[in-house]
């Protein structure tokens, strides 16, 4: 029982978008980063580690999402600028990467 | 040339998988499996058999067929030679037991910088040995029973598949790149 004054910590509810669209981010940028990092294992060259740190980077930004939705210790509700920023440095990596020669 | 030892190989690969997953197959049985003429079979388990790839067990009226685990080393170098173009390489200079660099450019019809890329990946894995015989850069293979060994044990994965397309894929600016580009000298691309 909770005293009064103390009121429970629970997760927010998310409308159900929000599952189904992060389980699907998920599950791709863990297939490409999959793929990206055993390409790196094999070629071991600059341009498939920065190649690989990027979608590397979208896949820690897809499981952050997740355990935002299912565990309260990551429900940190990022802001929508954080996200971006997450996307934009991931993106600058593979441009980089891409380009390099 | 290449294309005939290329399907030998194949074929090897073919009667190495079937005897890998039914082992102590005897040699009808093979052939009935395989489809293939018993003198070309008979053949080809020689070859394995010679180079320690399967193993061979004689009883009183057969010979009975086992593939030979691979050890740390094999394991070691078919993890390189997952990547199709290194398979490519690897296969050219064993068919062609040494081969030069413009060689090997002009038979994988790729770009010299990626040429150059994986042959660097080779030497440094010890697969492949570079040897200078006057101006030119001469590839062998260094252990050729080994390498034999594994290109026949290896079997396409999907996700070799994948890889191989994601590594062609972000190639692929390379070529376009080097169409823009003088040809650099040999020198400099080894």
């Amino acid at each position: 029982m909770l005293s009064q004054g103390e009121s429970q910590v629970s997760l927010p509810v998310y409308p159900p978008i929000a599952y189904v669209g992060r389980t699907v981010f998920i599950i791709v940028t863990t297939i490409i980063f999959i793929i990206a990092l055993l390409a790196y294992l094999r070629l071991r060259s600059r341009k498939s580690l920065l190649l690989t740190t990027g979608f590397g980077l979208f896949f820690v930004h897809g499981m952050l999402g997740i355990l935002e939705l299912f565990v309260l210790a990551f429900n940190h509700d990022f802001t929508e600028g954080m996200h971006l920023l997450l996307d934009a440095v991931a993106l600058t990596f593979i441009l980089i990467g891409t380009l390099k020669d | 040339m290449f294309k005939e030892e290329i399907l030998e190989n194949d074929r090897r690969r073919k009667i190495y998988a079937v005897i890998k997953k039914n082992p102590g197959l005897h040699i009808r049985e093979l052939q009935r499996v395989l489809d293939i003429p018993l003198a070309s079979l008979q053949y080809h388990l020689n070859y394995m058999a010679r180079r320690s790839i399967i193993i061979e067990e004689k009883a009183e009226h057969y010979t009975r067929y086992y593939t030979k685990a691979l050890d740390p080393e094999d394991k070691k170098i078919l993890s390189i030679l997952r990547q199709k173009t290194m398979r490519e390489i690897v296969l050219i200079i064993l068919v062609s037991k040494k081969a030069k660099y413009h060689f090997l450019v002009e038979n994988l019809k790729l770009p010299t910088s990626t040429v150059s890329f994986y042959i660097k990946n080779l030497l440094e894995n010890d697969i492949v040995l570079r040897t200078k015989i006057g101006y030119e850069n001469v590839y062998t293979i260094k252990n050729e029973d080994r390498i034999s060994k594994v290109l026949i044990a290896y079997q396409s994965s999907l996700l070799d598949i994948l890889v191989d397309r994601w590594a062609n894929t972000w190639l692929e600016n390379r070529i376009v790149n080097e169409k823009t580009k003088e040809e650099p000298k040999e020198e400099d691309n080894d």
